[in-house]
């Protein structure tokens, strides 16, 4: 392979050998410390390779020999060089285009935002231009902790999140919690007293209560608000009495059984969209920030959809160029009143219901009865009816730590 | 048995350099090294005739080819049939 290399680099030809004496031409070659190779004797001439700075030198040998040679193939650097060396621009315009993407390469092109279901892609990405994260900024001025710090500061619905430079694109993973911070459960430090208390009425269905004092036992019925672990521990002696008592933060897994009802209706007429088959197009190149509209001539349409598709310019997957190509369709449509079918009603609201019932299991609730009935009534298709869902329906709560009972207690302790 | 052989002989040394034999090397019957040869006499498709400082040397075969040849060392490839001292 290297001798490859080494004799593209230097230049060889092939040459063809006819004449007198060409066995004494090969041994002055020799000689003369010309490297020949892949010799092929072909009817009654030869064939061989020889280097360039070999072929130079060939020449008195060929008058002392009498022979003739006849070059047949140019192979080698040396020779692309001179054939190309009136394209002087051509180089330039590849050296060039080099520069150019190697320049292009320093920059952001992309941002992408990962992970978020909560938050929509143009929050976060409003944020990040406040914080003068934008497209077209230098590579080297993203920092990536800052950034996840000032992320997590802004959004209380980010858990997690991580920035990531891939080529010429910003990665921003990010990981929400389940709840999307909405939940009201107040977050007690880990160390400092807590009670388990309900945050709905329901039957208690499973208990495992790691510390603190179970208040509630598995099949009690309980109302929101209702302690059902006590942060309060107490020590007995022998005797039965209270030796001590030490406030703990309690920890438990506890499922609350309730029933819930489901009311849903809607009419069966409704408004339906219907196309008219009439589109406008227009076309848009994004240079950067600038945005250049090429709009085909056409009447405006009274209610239309816009349909846009973009074509980001990429070399790879994560190098992203700040060229975009873009096509708008507007499609004209007409609002025509229709009336659902019976089956067509059924199944909407079935529809519904499922996505319902979607909601709360991503909620962590678990769905254990359904007796929702779907009717249409000509007008209204109702669907109502309860279900019975199995939920961890539980906060925490700084407990009722009052003087007097830690008083009693101490005196009881005191008096044994 | 000539001085120089029983020199050789005697001190153990490589008797291509003190003798300036030539060494053939022939893997196979397809592929063959020379080395320590003075020239070529002939040159054909059947037949490779070299000199080397005591003798001649042929190679006898079909489709014969030098890969490449220098001054002190030679790859003949082909189907080689015959290898002959004179």
């Amino acid at each position: 392979m290297l001798t490859r290399i080494l004799k593209f680099l230097k230049g060889y030809v092939r040459i063809r050998l006819s004449g007198y004496a060409p066995e004494r031409f090969f041994n002055l070659c020799g000689h003369h410390g010309i490297v020949l190779w892949d010799v092929r004797y072909i009817g009654t001439e030869y064939e061989m390779c020889v280097s360039v700075g070999g072929l130079r030198s060939l020449r008195p040998l060929v008058r002392k020999t009498r022979t003739k040679v006849v070059i047949l193939e140019r192979h080698g650097l040396p020779f692309l060089l001179q054939r190309y060396r009136r394209r002087k621009l051509f180089a330039a315009g590849a050296l060039g285009a080099a520069v150019l993407l190697w320049l292009m390469s320093l920059f952001i092109w992309n941002i992408h935002i990962e992970g978020n279901d909560l938050l929509s892609d143009d929050e976060v990405l409003r944020y990040l231009t406040e914080i003068n994260i934008v497209h077209g900024m230098r590579k080297s001025e993203v920092q990536g902790s800052e950034i996840e710090a000032a992320l997590r500061e802004y959004f209380p619905e980010i858990t997690w999140t991580s920035v990531e430079v891939k080529g010429t694109r910003l990665i921003v993973h990010v990981k929400e919690s389940e709840d999307g911070g909405m939940s009201k459960n107040v977050e007690i430090a880990e160390e400092s007293p807590a009670d388990l208390v309900a945050t709905q009425a329901g039957t208690v269905v499973s208990m495992i209560v790691r510390s603190g004092t179970p208040a509630v036992q598995e099949g009690d019925s309980v109302e929101a608000g209702d302690v059902l672990v006590a942060s309060r521990v107490e020590v007995c002696n022998d005797d039965g009495e209270v030796a001590s008592v030490s406030f703990v933060h309690a920890d438990a897994d506890i499922t609350i059984r309730h029933e819930e009802r489901y009311e849903s209706s809607f009419s069966m007429q409704y408004e339906k969209k219907v196309y008219t088959g009439r589109r406008l197009f227009s076309f848009y190149v994004l240079l950067g920030n600038c945005r250049f509209t090429f709009a085909l001539p056409g009447a405006a349409f009274g209610q239309s959809d816009v349909i846009t598709t973009e074509a980001p310019l990429k070399l790879t997957e994560n190098f992203y160029l700040p060229l975009t190509f873009g096509k708008n369709t507007v499609q004209e449509y007409e609002i025509v009143n229709a009336v659902y079918t019976e089956e067509e009603a059924v199944a909407r609201a079935g529809e519904e219901l499922t996505l319902f019932f979607e909601k709360l299991s991503i909620k962590g609730l678990q769905i254990i009865e359904n007796n929702v009935k779907i009717d249409t009534n000509g007008k209204l298709c109702t669907a109502s009816g309860s279900y019975v869902v199995d939920e961890a329906a539980v906060r925490e709560e700084t407990p009722d730590m009052s003087l007097p009972d830690q008083n009693d207690s101490e005196e009881e302790g005191n008096g044994t | 048995m000539g001085f120089r052989e029983r020199m050789a002989e005697r001190f153990r040394l490589p008797k291509d350099l003190v003798m300036g034999a030539a060494v053939l090397t022939v893997t196979g019957r397809s592929e063959a090294y020379v080395e320590n040869y003075r020239g070529i006499i002939e040159y054909t498709e059947e037949r490779i005739r070299l000199q080397t400082k005591t003798c001649q040397m042929t190679l006898c075969g079909e489709q014969l080819h030098i890969d490449y040849y220098t001054e002190d060392e030679m790859k003949i490839s082909g189907r080689i049939g015959e290898i002959r001292y004179c």
